[in-house]
């Protein structure tokens, strides 16, 4: 039996919903966030939802795994890593096996939300912001937490806990002239 | 009443060791304390001393959250803690010296329904052995309990709680001292700042004990030493079933009265009670690893913090103190391991996790009569070392809240 | 009474600011703190003390002593005299019966002291017994000093931000302040805190200052959190550097403690800072040159210095300050009487060690310099300046000077030189046992300003040298800190599914199911849902379960070692139960093991045990070392349960795979595509009907849900699906089972396959198998229409002899049934025992079997 009930990417169009969506697109009208709607909608264009962005759980020798273009192999220990794709996981997932690990689609199971601010990210998680990529504690659950130019900044955790993760970082935001 | 007028002496200061006693505690807590006491005034077993490594009272009798309740989860347990309430209310009376039991009530509450229907056990097995206990819901609560935020506002509501009117707080340093000077009356030597460094052995006994400040033989010896257990069973050559874990607590600066009843939530992992002085008491769940390292941490104090103001909000400004910790000897049934061990004429009051302080009395009572008449007391049978091996465990883990 | 202005003065003239104080308006300046603008205004008593009540005032403007405290803006405890001064705040005393300057309470001082001696409450109140209650009462409501706000709290938001730092520096004297530079000239990421809110920034060029903040502690790994208000920053530093200095310590004096004696920095402070006289006429006692100093500020402040006593080269034997209404009127001096309104005196300057020694260092008794010095820091840490007693000289007044009158060596908590003589004759003589007793150390100051002074005379009363006194433990936190800024934000994690909006929307009571958030049911009546699952069609979110794929060559012999039954031999494609049991034998989890492959199984748990399974799991598989891996996949799949007889219908008008009763049996696992959608579908029967469980994308929950309540399936909720498997007798691990519950008490003894070489807890079961067990898990009726809680106890003679684990009314069955631990020889199929419930005892029979469907026709049909 294949592993395609794991992967978003075979279910049919327009099946498919982020766990973040709610949280994100009702910062305006949820209580909480009613007196920094308006700050918050400002800062809404720096985050990102990546949940349905392609993500592969890799075990095994992670050293036989050669990324394709726009992959991005994350070493979580020696024998566990998460492969970004941009290309179909279920592919990606598919290709991998044949070096010799053994791949998951991690898609489903990990959101993803993108977000910027160096002070930000300090509210968030006491990972060295200058060792990333690592795992570790991020809003107080477990995450994978990545780094791009500057001050931008990508967080993967377990999906169940998007819509939580997603009302802290927006409550992170609102506390951000807290100093 | 007098004594206020005059100083008098609480204990003789410390002597010289003798060659030999008839008993030897080792521990100068609540425990090793109580047990010599009762040797003495019960059983008229006077050669008696007590040996411990700092001052007495130093280890756990000085660090918990002084609570005191009989509302246990297993037959054995509640008739046990219920007998040790019982001596425990007239304790003041009877080593006259005020020992501020303060008998306000104490709520455990619940935040999930798998949780109450832990307390409507603990309830019903206490009813039905006399224990005054019963789960209450918010209602009922927030009469007892004005201040406790009973709204849907905290992440995890209170549902209800396991109310048991008995159970308060005492001022555990007065334990100590109290049965320390009674036992010292009655002829008991304490030598505190005397460690015990070793058990000369022969014939599956323990025949002298070797310690800082040179040796002594005993005739029969009591281990209460709490989170020291193993290590000192260990030099008797008895492996105890036990882990040492610490416990963490820390208290505010004083203030008003406010909180009258003692409050604890599993859920959240605290503990909250307010002493005569003032200060809030809160104190946390046993940390999962095992340690001796008393240096404590941030982060139980951030948790307990948060989870503090969830119950009380009003708390959001008071200030934290001063913290501490304390080692508790963890058994796998989270009962106590008490009494006879196959090193012949070495006995244990171990294993009691969070519980040991809340037994004091009722220890002392069974302990000495175990040693003063070689039979070990029906009250305390269940909790022999004997169960690990025969594995009738006396399990005072709560059910855990496991749902579909 | 302001001073004239003058340069260096930390007030703004130009800025008034008002406030109250109790009923009245008052002001001050900005840059006042709330202790400067009162004692502009004339205040002097500001607070009442812990057990005499006696009136106190400033002390040592340093935000040490409890003196000063107060309630501001409702916020009691605050220490005024370094609190800045705000527009419109309300100050109020605390700690009296009456006024600040006339307390009802004040008897305790002048009458109560031969009554109220050191532990006196130890010897009093213990007889009648009945009476403790009352006494108790009075005493708490003299104990205690600030009041809290009963409607208060989520008042303030604070926040928690993690830093790091290559070198922290505590402390920005001169000594801080150098280290600072110096580090700072190596590189960058040196911070520096320092609690006053007066240091040059520009001075320190490249070095980040954080202050007024606090630094709190310096926990493992030079974990450092720093108190900035409302926002704790978590260092994590390379180095720290503690440059705390010192405290000014308290001379030991009849009526050290009265209104108008102060330290010599206080003094320098109110004049310097704030330009504010002290007093009228002073008299200075002085141990350092700082004494001198004080007496220079106050000689140009225009105060009339009345005598200057520099007790190193004039030493006395008699001290006495001398009162009226609580306040300083003169002061004996051997035997001269000087009057003097403001008594300057101070016994040296303790080094402020307390961070090094909570983080473990070591603190001895120096006798050169006559003060505690840190000897040895721990690892990463450094001192530097005078917290290291670099600097000191050599400070010897007496432990305690003679004379008539109260003389505090703890103003916090109100004791006396009498009552550690006391102590000490008594018998608690180590200073940790005195600590206990006298409470000396454990006030407001935490021994900053007691700890030397008790020293010093522990030693004096025991006839020893102050080096074998010891010090009492330093504990965390450096200075009291708030609970809400520790706390930080309320937000806590909770796990939702994919689904859990579109329970909401339908108007679910959510619960919490261990750290999920699950519906309990859609309506006010669950009993309706359990209908729907008899007649016809239901539908439940079970994506909570847990959910693990475990791959490799050897993943049957592992999950063969890990389950006490057989997984070997399955064929791919094919269901099994499994039950998990501790190394004690212990039933730990349970859950269906589908083989999907010959070396891929897919692995459910309970809701709860998810987490803990994967660990197990990797534990056991890390002790064997089996080539498998073992991923938890609980978050990726949503999860249905499809149940009824109306399932199979349903289903196959979504689908367009064979899902008939021959292709799809009960016990099979395929993958099928439902709307779409690929799904794991397993062919199992938990609540009694024809099923099926469809494991897919979470993603994808809402768009299958959607679909199947379209076709007509009734969502049910947790408490329908309680009801549902209770009537086929399934018991549910962590409800019907306890720690010490195994299998062959719980009624599984076909279960565990002893003929197995090996599994977890083999070898328990087996010593069960060879005795009796002492109680066995039964399925009951109840005689009568009562509803037993879950808790209650079976009772024989009177005691308690077993508990219900799980009981409901089932409309199917027609009786109320449950699940319950009897003795075992009451557990035989028809045995009557009694349940007590509401204090009646209750009949109930022993039921083998299920009770609804007990052959399984309707889950395998």
């Amino acid at each position: 039996m294949s592993l395609s009930f794991l992967s978003p990417s075979r279910c049919a169009p327009g099946t498919l919903a982020s766990p973040l969506t709610r949280t994100l697109d009702t910062v305006s009208d949820t209580a909480p966030w009613s007196e920094a709607g308006l700050r918050a909608e400002g800062v809404r264009h720096r985050l990102r939802d990546l949940s349905s962005d392609g993500k592969v759980e890799v075990r095994g020798d992670l050293d036989l795994v050669e990324p394709a273009d726009g992959e991005e192999l994350i070493r979580l220990s020696p024998r566990r890593g998460l492969l970004l794709v941009d290309d179909d996981p279920a592919e990606a997932a598919d290709r991998l096996r044949t070096y010799g690990v053994r791949a998951y689609d991690a898609t489903g199971a990990l959101a993803g939300l993108a977000f910027e601010g160096e002070q930000l990210a300090r509210r968030l998680t006491d990972l060295d912001l200058e060792r990333l990529p690592a795992a570790g504690a991020f809003a107080r659950i477990g995450a994978i937490l990545v780094r791009d130019e500057g001050d931008r900044f990508r967080a993967y955790f377990p999906q169940e806990l998007g819509h939580y993760v997603a009302e802290v970082v927006l409550d992170a935001i609102d506390g951000l002239d807290n100093r | 009443m007098k004594d206020i007028f005059v100083p008098r002496r609480m204990w003789r200061p410390r002597g010289e060791l003798k060659r030999r006693y008839d008993v030897v505690v080792v521990g100068g807590g609540s425990h090793g304390l109580a047990t010599a006491y009762y040797l003495a005034q019960r059983h008229g077993v006077k050669d008696v001393c007590i040996l411990e490594k700092s001052y007495i009272g130093s280890g756990a009798s000085g660090r918990n959250t002084t609570i005191i309740r009989a509302n246990y989860r297993t037959p054995e347990g509640a008739e046990f803690y219920g007998q040790s309430v019982r001596l425990y209310e007239k304790l003041s009376q009877k080593l006259g010296f005020n020992l501020m039991f303060s008998q306000r009530g104490h709520l455990t509450l619940a935040h999930s329904d798998r949780a109450l229907v832990t307390m409507q056990e603990r309830a019903e097995v206490n009813k039905l052995l006399g224990v005054n206990s019963s789960v209450i819901g918010p209602a009922e609560i927030e009469a007892l309990c004005p201040q406790l935020d009973v709204s849907e506002r905290p992440t995890w509501p209170i549902m209800g709680a396991l109310y048991h009117p008995p159970g308060g707080i005492i001022r555990h340093d007065a334990v100590v001292w109290a049965f320390a000077r009674a036992a010292d009356e009655l002829g008991v030597d304490i030598h505190p700042y005397t460690e015990v460094t070793g058990f000369e052995r022969a014939n599956g006994r323990v025949t002298a004990v070797e310690t800082n400040r040179g040796r002594v033989e005993c005739g029969q010896v009591v281990s209460a030493t709490a989170g020291w257990s193993t290590l000192i069973a260990g030099m008797a050559g008895l492996r105890l079933p036990i882990t040492t874990h610490i416990l963490q607590a820390f208290v505010t600066e004083p203030l008003k009265p406010f909180l009258d009843v003692v409050i604890v939530s599993s859920q959240l992992h605290v503990y909250v009670s307010q002493t005569d002085r003032g200060e809030f008491l809160i104190g946390a769940e046993i940390e999962p690893y095992t340690t001796y390292c008393g240096t404590g941490t941030l982060s139980f104090l951030e948790i307990s913090a948060r989870h503090s103001i969830e119950l009380f909000p009003q708390l959001e400004r008071a200030k934290v103190l001063r913290t501490w910790t304390g080692l508790c000897d963890l058994s796998p049934d989270y009962s106590p391991i008490l009494g006879r061990t196959e090193v012949d004429n070495f006995h244990v009051s171990s294993g009691w996790g969070t519980y040991g302080f809340k037994a004091a009395p009722i220890v002392g009572v069974t302990l000495a009569e175990l040693v003063a008449t070689g039979k070990t007391p029906d009250l305390i049978a269940p909790f022999a070392l004997e169960r690990f091996h025969t594995d009738t465990l006396v399990s005072e883990l709560a059910a855990a809240a496991v749902s579909h | 009474m302001r001073l004239p202005a003058q340069t260096g003065e930390r007030i703004d003239r130009s800025t008034e600011l008002s406030f109250r104080l109790g009923p009245w308006d008052v002001s001050g300046y900005a840059g006042d703190t709330i202790g400067s603008a009162l004692f502009a205004g004339g205040r002097r008593v500001f607070s009442r003390s812990f057990k005499y009540h006696r009136p106190r005032g400033l002390l040592c403007c340093a935000g040490h002593c409890p003196n000063c405290l107060m309630t501001v803006d409702g916020v009691p405890n605050v220490r005024v005299c370094v609190e800045p001064l705000r527009e419109g705040a309300v100050v109020e005393p605390q700690n009296v019966l009456g006024k600040l300057d006339f307390d009802l309470l004040r008897v305790v001082d002048k009458v109560g002291g031969p009554f109220t001696p050191v532990g006196f409450y130890y010897r009093t109140m213990i007889r009648p017994r009945r009476m403790w209650p009352l006494y108790e009462k009075f005493l708490r409501n003299v104990a205690g000093l600030g009041k809290l706000d009963e409607h208060a709290g989520h008042t303030r938001r604070y926040d928690v931000e993690h830093k790091k730092a290559r070198v922290l520096v505590v402390g920005g004297g001169r000594a801080g302040r150098a280290a600072a530079l110096e580090a700072a000239s190596q590189g960058p990421g040196v911070v520096l805190v320092d609690e006053s809110d007066r240091l040059l920034r520009s001075e320190l060029a490249g070095v980040e200052v954080l202050a007024p903040a606090r630094a709190l502690g310096i926990w493992e790994g030079n974990l450092v959190p720093v108190d900035c208000g409302t926002v704790l920053y978590r260092f994590r530093a390379e180095r720290v550097v503690v440059a705390t200095g010192t405290i000014e310590q308290p001379l030991v004096f009849p009526g050290n403690d009265l209104v108008g004696t102060m330290f010599p920095r206080a003094v320098r402070r109110l004049i310097r800072d704030f330009s504010l006289q002290p007093g009228q006429r002073a008299v200075v006692l002085a141990t350092d040159e700082r004494g001198l100093e004080a007496a220079d500020d106050l000689g140009e402040a225009g105060v009339a210095v009345e005598r200057v006593v520099d007790l190193r080269e004039s030493p006395l034997r008699r001290i006495e300050a001398q009162a009226r209404a609580g306040r300083v009127r003169g002061v004996l001096l051997d035997d001269d009487v000087v009057e003097c309104d403001l008594l300057v005196a101070s016994g040296g300057r303790q080094p402020a060690y307390s961070l090094l020694a909570q983080a473990g260092g070591l603190v001895e008794f120096d006798p050169d310099l006559g003060v505690l010095v840190p000897t040895e820091h721990p690892p990463g840490v450094e001192a530097v300046g005078s917290v290291t007693g670099e600097g000191l000289e050599k400070v010897d007044p007496l432990p305690s000077y003679h004379g008539r009158g109260k003389c505090f060596v703890c103003v916090c908590e109100d004791v006396t030189t009498k009552d550690v003589k006391r102590a000490i004759t008594e018998g608690f003589d180590s200073i940790e046992l005195a600590k206990r007793y006298t409470t000396v150390t454990m006030g407001p100051c935490q021994g900053k300003l007691c700890q030397l002074p008790s020293v010093r005379l522990y030693a004096q009363e025991r006839r020893v040298y102050e080096t074998d006194i010891g010090s009492t433990t330093a504990r965390p936190p450096w200075a009291p800190v708030e609970l809400g800024l520790l706390a930080g934000r309320h937000l806590e994690p909770t796990r939702r599914t994919s689904l859990h909006f579109r329970h909401e929307e339908t108007g679910a009571r959510m619960m919490w199911a261990g750290p999920w958030r699950r519906p309990y049911a859609y309506s006010d009546y669950p009993e309706q849902e359990v209908r729907a699952v008899h007649e016809s069609l239901g539908v439940i979110d079970v994506s909570t379960l847990g959910k693990l794929l475990v791959e490799g060559p050897e993943a049957a012999a592992l999950l063969e070692r890990l389950y006490p039954n057989r997984f070997g031999d399955m064929k791919p494609g094919r269901i099994r139960y499994g039950v998990l049991t501790t190394d004690g034998g212990r039933i730990m989890d349970d859950g269906t093991v589908a083989r999907l492959s010959d070396d891929l199984y897919y692995v459910t748990t309970t809701s709860t045990g998810s987490d803990a399974v994967t660990a197990w799991f990797e534990w056991w598989n890390a002790v064997w070392g089996y080539d498998a891996d073992i991923v938890n996949v609980t978050g990726a799949l949503a999860a249905l349960n499809l149940a009824g007889p109306r399932a199979r219908e349903a289903l196959e008008r979504l689908t367009e795979d064979d899902v008939s009763a021959e292709a799809l049996k009960y016990l099979d696992a395929r993958e099928v595509e439902v709307v779409g959608v690929p799904c794991l579908t397993l062919r199992i029967g938990f609540v009694g009907e024809l099923g099926y469980e469809l494991h897919f994308p979470s993603p994808a929950g809402e768009h299958v849900w959607d679909r199947l309540v379209a076709e007509g399936a009734v969502p049910f909720g947790l408490e329908p699906q309680r009801v549902l498997r209770l009537e086929k007798g399934h018991v549910i691990v962590g409800q019907d089972t306890d720690s010490e519950s195994n299998l062959l008490s719980a009624g599984m003894s076909w279960l565990p396959k002893l003929d197995k070489d090996d599994f977890v807890g083999k070898s328990a079961v087996e010593l069960f198998a060879e005795r009796e067990e002492r109680e066995l898990l039964v399925g009951f009726r109840m005689e009568e229409n009562v509803v037993p809680p879950e808790g209650a106890q079976v009772v024989i003679e009177g005691y308690p002899a077993g508990r219900v684990t799980s009981a409901r009314r089932s409309d199917e069955v027609g009786a109320i049934i449950g699940l319950a631990w009897v003795p075992s020889d009451r557990a035989e199929d028809g045995t009557r025992f009694e349940i007590r419930v509401e204090r009646q005892l209750r009949g109930a029979r022993v039921t083998h079997g299920a009770f609804f469907d007990p052959a399984g026709e309707r889950m395998r049909s």
